[in-house]
């Protein structure tokens, strides 16, 4: 439909023609009929190709290029053009009287699609899941004061750096900065962290120019969400703008490095005994994966993976080693320290240091984190496939053939050699426990592998995520895997998988959540995936504890250790029966409590995610490590504590 | 003799003084003192020698620290799903590995080994 209006505004196609092609796409004659009206001023505008905004006109006429039309309508109108020609389809919306004007506006725009949330956080997961998946910006709306409810996920969308456009209404201009009705001081202020730019429009003409800022900032690599307030007042008036094309507000990142650089990185390559790559998530936005394999198998780096919402190095291949650790124990010690597309490795945090005899080398295109934990030998700031690629092509014009074999050879033996131990070690400790029940998590994560389409699409929220990286084949033409977010706030992961499945609906998504994960009110978005019939697996790895932060405060040894307490991580009670909440959204499922039950439960959902509905599987799985048998938590009833029985 | 009501007074301010100063000057003493015995507490002193000793200190320390493992007393069958469970997340251990890890530390915190008064105060935790 897109593309026949653009040939419709392009006098391509005639009006009957137009009602024609719309018709055989499945689409009513009234639709097409109000479709073409609502494009009638746009054509009756376009007459007049001089944007009368002297600002715009005064730009146009330096570049000496109309990349923009002129539209006529209310705010909310020429909101939904805006989003139109970024190449927009979907607006994930939540119920607001302040999106009023924008739904009026997509009434008359049918190849603008909303997809709704019942609450703002999960409307933003969407956003961001449908964004990781295509690549592309993606737009999320709502009310004015939904704000504080999806800071969540705006924070995991900055943390990750996905591009997301959100727009809020915002109290009438006429009466703002009073403190009154659903306002406050500063509207913006408390978003600074959470998104990478904010504005707050006041002129109505300048709608399309802020929206379409706010795509050009997301969009642009290194990315992250920005956030747009409107009026309301300002959204239901009339004004007249241009509307920028999608071309005009692309910037291309796909920056080169500098070739001093690379020869220099190169010969340090070429020179080193032990190299180590660890990358990430830059170079799945990149595009830059097969770049970064070309590279790594050249010489035979072995490649660790950093914290990243992505698989970005093929887990199937040879010289993938895992996550990175101090000390490593291969390769060692390390001499070389190619960091290309994420932060280096923080001390502080569950990934360690790098070895002070090793050199450094960061290459990145968010240039802020350079050399700002750790004094590197050589900063590089562009795009990481283009990195991979010089480095590559460098490498290969400074070493003969003969020693660029020497060098491989033997590296890739032994890391082979290490890297088929460790998979194989890993297999032995999953079969040791697979008979257990509950269910271990490298029997669900094994057996879902083995059972999925070979380019299903996990969707995961757990965690840790090296049992996941381990249990499947990651990898360009298999599987991918999306999640969980740097971030790590949980919320994410159930409103991200309706996201991802929009934006590929021909891949198998599953969307693998913990029981706690899921309880941080994700069930709401059960609601979406029942009314959009999105087909999606959902398991419940229900364990009935949060494992993580357990472990974490028992290591500590304190005093909940000492009397084995375990305060805040039990969840069993209430047992929560996940699928009754799924059966509340009309949505089928089924408890899995014995392993043996756990094939043929997958078989149905798989079946019925064909037929095209979603299912939930609530499987019981093992809790693990400290106090792991624990069912204690600090009880209180209010019912007890009360005088009177009321 | 009878102490007047201000002189009471001022007798119970004195004590409370000196109570509050023999606390603030002893408080970073304890303080001191704890911090010291926790220092002295190195759990590689209560890894007895064997065969999978090293090994630990290989694949197990990049992760957390080992002063749970030597406060911990479990069976062959416990061990075996803990050193398992490590390897699941991640731990750079290979299959033999794992087995004499396993042995070893059946044999040296096993059920039957007193945990050392000292180690079951509080640990100095996990390196995450």
């Amino acid at each position: 439909m897109r593309d026949l209006v653009k040939e419709y505004l392009g006098k391509k196609v005639s009006r009957r023609s137009f009602i024609s092609k719309a018709t055989a796409a499945g689409f009513t004659v009234a639709a097409a009929r109000s479709s073409l009206s609502a494009l009638e001023p746009i054509v009756q505008a376009e007459v007049a190709q001089i944007p009368t905004h002297p600002d715009l006109r005064d730009a146009a006429m330096q570049t000496n290029s109309l990349r923009y039309s002129l539209r006529q309508g209310t705010g909310g109108e020429l909101l939904a053009e805006q989003i139109r020609a970024t190449g927009t389809r979907f607006i994930f919306i939540c119920n607001s009287s302040g999106m009023g004007p924008l739904c009026d506006a997509v009434v008359d725009r049918p190849d603008l699609q909303f997809i709704q949330g019942v609450s703002e956080n999960q409307a933003v997961g969407m956003a961001d899941g449908y964004a990781k998946a295509s690549g592309q910006a993606s737009f999320a709306c709502f009310s004015r004061v939904g704000g504080p409810i999806a800071s969540a996920n705006m924070y995991n969308a900055m943390k990750d750096r996905t591009p997301v456009v959100i727009v809020t209404d915002h109290m009438d201009s006429t009466a703002d900065g009073r403190d009154g009705h659903e306002d406050l001081d500063d509207w913006l202020d408390a978003f600074k962290q959470y998104t990478k730019w904010r504005w707050l429009v006041k002129e109505g003409n300048r709608i399309p120019e802020w929206i379409a800022h706010a795509y050009k900032v997301s969009s642009t690599a290194p990315g992250g969400p920005t956030f747009v307030r409107i009026p309301r007042n300002v959204l239901y008036q009339t004004h007249k703008a241009g509307i920028f094309s999608r071309e005009s507000i692309s910037v291309p990142m796909d920056i080169t490095p500098n070739p001093k650089h690379i020869e220099r990185a190169a010969q340090m390559l070429i020179e080193a005994k032990n190299p180590i790559l660890h990358v990430g998530h830059e170079v799945t936005v990149s595009g830059g994966r097969a770049a970064l394999v070309e590279l790594a198998e050249l010489l035979a780096i072995p490649v660790t993976q950093a914290w990243s919402w992505a698989a970005d190095f093929p887990t199937d291949n040879p010289l993938y080693l895992g996550g990175y650790l101090d000390p490593m124990r291969f390769p060692d010690p390390i001499d070389l320290f190619l960091n290309l597309g994420t932060s280096l490795p923080d001390p502080g945090s569950a990934t360690t240091a790098i070895p002070g005899t090793a050199k450094i080398i960061h290459a990145r295109v968010d240039s802020r984190q350079l050399g700002a934990d750790y004094p590197v030998d050589l900063a590089i700031v562009a795009d990481v496939k283009e990195t991979a690629r010089a480095l590559t092509e460098a490498v290969k014009s400074m070493a003969t053939k003969e020693r660029l074999s020497t060098l491989r050879q033997t590296r890739w033996s032994a890391t082979k050699t290490f890297t088929d131990r460790l998979r194989q070690s890993y297999l032995t400790a999953a079969r040791n426990g697979w008979d257990e029940s509950p269910l271990t998590w490298p029997r669900l994560l094994l057996t879902l592998n083995e059972m999925l389409d070979d380019d299903a699409i996990i969707v995961e929220e757990v965690g840790t995520e090296d049992w996941i990286l381990r249990s499947f084949p990651f990898a360009d033409g298999k599987k991918t895997k999306i999640g969980r977010t740097l971030g790590r706030s949980l919320c994410w992961g159930m409103g991200a998988s309706i996201g991802v499945k929009l934006a590929r609906p021909d891949n198998q998504v599953v969307s693998l959540q913990g029981d706690g994960g899921f309880l941080f009110g994700q069930s709401d978005s059960l609601w979406a995936m029942s009314r959009y019939d999105v087909p999606i697996i959902t398991i419940v790895c229900n364990n009935r504890s949060y494992d993580e932060p357990r472990n974490n405060i028992m290591m500590k040894g304190g005093r909940s250790r000492q009397e084995n307490k375990d305060m805040i991580c039990y969840l069993g009670s209430p047992d929560v029966e996940f699928t009754h909440l799924a059966s509340a959204y009309g949505i089928r499922g089924e408890r899995v409590v014995h392993p043996a039950e756990f094939k043929p439960a997958l078989q149905r959902a798989i079946a019925t995610t064909r037929e095209g509905r979603p299912y939930l599987l609530d499987v019981l799985v093992a809790r693990t490590g400290l106090a792991a048998d624990s069912t204690w938590y600090p009880r209180y009833s209010v019912a007890q504590a009360r005088k009177r029985k009321v | 003799m009878k102490l007047s009501k201000i002189d009471f007074m001022k007798g119970t301010a004195l004590a409370l003084l000196l109570v509050a100063a023999v606390t603030v000057l002893a408080g970073p003493r304890v303080q001191e003192r704890r911090e010291a015995q926790e220092k002295t507490i190195l759990p590689e002193n209560y890894f007895p020698d064997g065969a999978g000793r090293d090994l630990i200190f290989q694949g197990c320390v990049q992760c957390h620290d080992l002063r749970n493992t030597v406060a911990q007393r479990k069976t062959a069958a416990g061990w075996r799903r803990t050193v398992d469970e490590m390897i699941w997340r991640g731990a750079p251990l290979m299959a033999d590995e794992a087995e004499t890890i396993t042995k070893y530390l059946a044999v040296s915190f096993g059920p039957d080994k007193p945990i050392p008064e000292e180690l079951k105060k509080k640990s100095t935790g996990s390196k995450h």
